[in-house]
C-alpha cells in the first residue's frame, strides 16, 4: 500500500465534508454527503488491515533482505550499518506484524538495493544478474497483489468525467 | 467551482489590456487539464474608441496535484511565447502574471484558440472505436502530429532563447538529467523508500543511453492535448513538461499512450506506428533508433509511476479534490506497468 487505508479515507472524509458539501444546493443531497462523512470517521478508527497481507509481505521483505544482503557480504562487502543493525535486531526479536514495522523493512530493502546497485558492476555477472531477478522478483509480486485488490472498472469510469457539469 | 473575484479582476484587465469597461461576461474553469488550472473568460471591453470582445484562457499555477510543488508557470509561458516566433502551432500568449496577489497564484494569459479537443477515452477495447470517425480528417490531423511533433524536435532552441529549461551534459546527460528529475519528484512525494522505485530508478541508472541531439522536448505529447479546427492542428497545449532532452522521450511517449485498440492500435488514434515513426524521420530528419528506443520505453513508464505519485503525495498533504485522491491509486497500475517491462528485459538478458 502507497497510503494507508486509514489516510485515505481521512482525506476523503475531510474533502466530502469540507469540498463538496459546501457545494450542493439540494439539502436531500448535502445531507447524503455529510452522513457519509459521518459514516466514513466512525469507520476510520475501525481499519483492521488484512493481516495475512501484512504478515506474508514482512516475511517476504525480511527473506529477501536477508538472501541479497548475505549475498553481497559473503562477496566481501559490507552492508551499510543500519540495515546490519536491523537484521540483527530482527534475528533477536523476530519481526512484528504491523504497518510500521512493514515499512520499515521496505526502507532496508531499498538501501539494500541501492548498495547492491552502486556495486552491481563488481560482482561475477551471473550473481549479479541472479541478484537483480530476486529483486526484481519481489518487486513484482507486491505490484502484482496490489493490482489485484485495484477496482479498475471503478476508476476508470472516474476519470472519464469531464468538466463542471459531469462533477456537481 | 468558478472562483474568480470578478471585481478585483475587472479593473486588473482594464489595466493589462490598455482597455475601459471591462465586464466578464463568462467564466468557465475547464477541469479537463489536471494539472494547471485553466479558466476561460468571455470579455467585452472599450479600446481605442470601440467595442472589443474577446475570449481568452488564464493558466493558472496548480495547487498540489499532479504538478510539483515548485512548478514555475513562467516556464510554460515562456516557451509558448519563443514558439510564437516558430511554425508550432501554439496559443498566442499575452502576459505573465507574477503576482500571487492577483488570483492567489501566479498565472499567464493567452489566446482562446477556437476548435475542438479530441479526448480518447482513457481505455478503449472496442476495435470499431474511432476517435476521429471522418478518415480524411484523421489523416490531415494525423499528419499535422507528426509535423508539429517534428517542428518542436527541430526547433533551435538556443536561438529561441530555451536555454533557461536546462541544458543536459553530454552523452548520457539528457537520459540521467530525466532519470533524476522523476526520482526526485517521487522523492519529494515519499515514494522514493519503495523497493520497486528504487530497483527502477537503478536499473535506469545502469542503462543510461547517450543522445547525439538534444531537442526541445514537449512531454506529453498525445491526443488530448491539441486543439482540431477543420481538421488541422491548430494549437499544442499542455506543455508543462517541457524540457532540453533527447526526442526519443517524446516517441516512446507517443508510443506508449493513447494508443486505439488492437488491432489497429493507432498513435494517439490517429495512424499506424510505422506509418508515424517513418513520416516524424521524413519530416525531422531524425532517426529514430530501435535500440535507444527501448531505453526511453522503461523512462517513460518511471515517469508514469512518478506523476501519480505526486498526486498521491498532494492528496496525502494538502489535495482535497477526490479525483486526485483517484490518480494516485493508479500507482498500482502503472508500477505494475514498470515492472512487467523490466521482468520481461531481465528475463530476456540471461547473463
Amino acid at each position: 500500500m502507497f497510503i494507508s487505508a486509514q489516510d485515505y479515507l481521512q482525506r476523503i472524509s475531510h474533502a466530502l465534508e469540507h469540498v463538496v458539501a459546501p457545494q450542493i444546493e439540494c439539502a436531500h443531497v448535502r445531507g447524503q454527503v455529510l452522513a457519509a462523512v459521518f459514516l466514513l470517521d466512525q469507520l476510520t478508527d475501525r481499519i483492521d488491515y488484512k493481516a495475512d497481507i501484512i504478515r506474508n509481505e514482512v516475511e517476504m521483505t525480511c527473506s529477501n533482505l536477508s538472501k541479497l544482503v548475505g549475498a553481497m557480504e559473503t562477496k566481501a562487502f559490507q552492508a551499510p550499518a543500519e540495515i546490519r543493525a536491523f537484521l540483527k535486531k530482527l534475528e533477536e526479536e523476530g519481526a512484528r506484524h504491523d504497518l510500521d514495522f512493514r515499512n520499515e523493512c521496505n526502507s532496508m530493502l531499498t538501501l539494500a538495493i541501492d548498495f547492491f546497485f552502486a556495486r552491481r558492476s563488481q560482482l561475477d555477472p551471473a550473481l549479479a544478474h541472479e541478484l537483480e531477478g530476486l529483486v526484481l522478483d519481489h518487486c513484482v509480486q507486491i505490484a502484482a497483489r496490489d493490482l489485484g485488490m485495484l477496482k479498475p472498472s471503478t476508476s476508470m469510469k472516474l476519470l472519464q468525467r469531464r468538466g463542471d457539469q459531469e462533477l456537481r | 467551482m468558478t472562483t474568480l473575484d470578478q471585481d478585483k479582476m475587472k479593473p486588473y484587465l482594464a489595466g493589462r489590456l490598455g482597455a475601459d469597461r471591462v465586464e466578464i461576461n463568462s467564466v468557465w474553469k475547464n477541469l479537463e487539464g489536471w494539472s494547471m488550472e485553466t479558466y476561460s473568460l468571455g470579455l467585452s471591453y472599450w479600446k481605442d474608441g470601440r467595442e472589443v470582445k474577446q475570449d481568452i484562457i488564464i493558466r493558472k499555477a496548480p495547487e498540489l496535484g499532479l504538478m510539483d510543488e515548485n512548478y514555475d508557470v513562467s516556464i510554460e509561458y515562456r516557451v509558448l511565447t519563443a514558439l510564437n516566433r516558430t511554425k508550432v502551432a501554439v496559443p498566442r500568449t499575452f502576459w505573465l502574471e507574477s503576482d500571487p496577489g492577483v488570483l492567489g497564484r501566479p498565472f499567464y494569459a493567452m489566446e482562446k484558440v477556437e476548435g475542438y479537443i479530441p479526448f480518447p477515452p482513457p481505455a478503449s477495447y472496442d476495435p470499431e472505436f474511432r476517435l476521429i470517425p471522418d478518415d480524411r480528417e484523421r489523416a490531415s490531423l494525423a499528419e499535422d502530429f507528426v509535423k508539429n511533433l517534428a517542428l518542436i524536435h527541430t526547433a533551435d532552441w538556443r536561438s529561441l532563447g530555451l536555454e533557461f529549461l536546462g541544458v543536459p551534459g553530454p552523452g548520457t546527460g539528457a537520459a540521467r538529467m530525466q532519470v533524476e528529475f522523476w526520482e526526485d519528484r517521487m522523492a519529494r512525494s515519499g515514494f522514493r523508500g519503495k523497493p520497486a522505485v528504487a530497483y527502477a530508478a537503478n536499473w535506469l541508472k545502469d542503462n543510461l543511453v547517450e543522445t547525439d541531439r538534444v531537442c526541445l522536448v514537449h512531454g506529453d505529447y498525445r491526443s488530448g492535448n491539441y486543439i482540431a479546427r477543420e481538421g488541422r492542428i491548430v494549437a499544442v497545449l499542455d506543455w508543462e513538461l517541457v524540457h532540453l532532452g533527447d526526442p526519443l522521450f517524446d516517441i516512446a511517449y507517443s508510443l506508449n499512450v493513447w494508443r486505439s485498440a488492437p488491432p489497429q492500435k493507432w498513435i494517439s488514434h490517429l495512424l499506424p506506428e510505422e506509418e508515424f515513426l517513418d513520416r516524424y524521420e521524413d519530416a525531422s530528419g531524425i532517426r529514430v533508433d530501435r535500440k535507444r528506443l527501448d531505453f526511453f520505453h522503461v523512462l517513460h513508464k518511471f515517469k508514469s509511476v512518478g506523476i501519480p505519485s505526486t498526486a498521491a503525495g498532494a492528496w496525502r498533504r494538502q489535495n482535497l479534490d477526490l479525483r486526485v485522491g483517484v490518480f494516485g491509486m493508479m500507482q498500482y497500475l502503472s508500477h505494475f506497468d514498470l515492472l512487467s517491462t523490466l521482468y520481461n528485459s531481465h528475463s530476456s538478458r540471461g547473463h
